[in-house]
């Protein structure tokens, strides 16, 4: 009896430590995101990212998850995790890469304040931080 | 003053006839070889769709002068040639999402390396999230000449310049077999994919 109440006391205590665990995870400071964003794609190292930078970090990407290499991520190749909060009515789930190659630029420019063709500082946070915003205003 | 709005519409209409000749050309470096693509480049190029994985870098493994433009080392892309800059500015609010959502998983595929723990983004389906299998770092040291072995054959690319010294393929940097070379003050973390 009271082995199983240890027992019971030690589960509740591990799961309350997974949860905040969870919570440590989901409070990352922006600088923390920041800075594995920058070890990513920073390629020339100033602490800034390029549009080109962008392009080749984010084609790659693409390309990496086209398991399949038909020009198109579908399936299992598109995450529906993807779309979560951005109020997007989607059947279809999927994109080409056309599409993705040609909203590279408008997306960048979302996040370029300044129109200098870099994310840096506060424009760079703002992006790192993007799919969290996002995924925190889900409904 | 009728010279002045004769030099004007003649003005007008060179931009006019800039703007409308504005010519896309395929150039690729396929199978990671150089190769030229003649163009008459007096009105300025600039890179329109990047085809490849491998790397499109200006003035790296892509270039271009008055008559032609150079891709090397896989870079393929079109170009736009001698006319004005006309961006899409048709949104595509799906292809936005996604590229927040590789934006996403790219910090999450990091922070899975660094703590090697919760892969519920990337690793759910055993899908490579673009990383290099590793990085190698190399450095020129008082400009010179040295080489790091490769580990296994792969496309090799900069992924982070350490030197205030440009890292240029070919000029600076480059692949010998299973080595990488370095020179002129290059000091790099190269990726092997």
């Amino acid at each position: 009896m009271g082995y199983r109440r240890v027992v019971r006391g030690m589960s509740a205590a591990l799961v309350l430590a997974g949860l905040f665990a969870a919570g440590a995870y989901a409070a990352d400071p922006p600088g923390d995101t920041t800075a594995r964003l920058l070890q990513r794609m920073d390629r020339n190292g100033d602490g800034k990212i390029s549009f080109e930078e962008y392009r080749n970090a984010m084609l790659r990407r693409f390309d990496a998850r086209d398991k399949n290499q038909d020009g198109v991520l579908d399936g299992a190749e598109f995450p529906k995790e993807w779309l979560a909060g951005a109020g997007i009515e989607d059947a279809q789930h999927k994109i080409s890469r056309d599409d993705f190659s040609d909203q590279l630029a408008p997306t960048f420019d979302r996040f370029d304040a300044d129109k200098d063709g870099q994310l840096t500082g506060a424009e760079l946070d703002a992006f790192a931080a993007a799919r969290k915003a996002r995924e925190e205003s889900k409904p | 003053m009728k010279h002045l709005i004769g030099v004007l519409s003649a003005l007008l209409l060179l931009f006019a006839s800039a703007r409308s000749e504005a010519e896309t050309v395929r150039c690729e470096s396929t199978g990671g070889d150089y190769r030229s693509c003649s163009i008459d480049g007096r009105g300025g190029v600039r890179l329109t769709r990047q085809l490849s994985s491998q790397g499109c870098w200006q003035g790296d493994t892509w270039g271009y002068d008055v008559n032609r433009i150079w891709v090397d080392r896989g870079c393929r892309a079109e170009f736009s040639v001698g006319g004005s800059s006309s961006s899409s500015n048709k949104d595509n609010a799906v292809a936005a999402a996604v590229v927040i959502g590789l934006v996403g998983a790219a910090i999450i595929a990091n922070k899975d390396r660094d703590r090697r723990r919760d892969d519920r983004y990337d690793n759910r389906y055993g899908y490579g999230n673009g990383d290099p299998r590793t990085t190698i770092r190399c450095e020129s040291n008082g400009n010179r000449l040295s080489y790091c072995g490769l580990p296994y054959r792969g496309q090799v690319e900069v992924y982070r310049q350490l030197s205030s010294s440009a890292c240029v393929y070919a000029r600076s940097w480059g692949v010998d077999r299973n080595r990488i070379w370095v020179s002129n003050g290059c000091r790099a973390d190269f990726a092997v994919y």
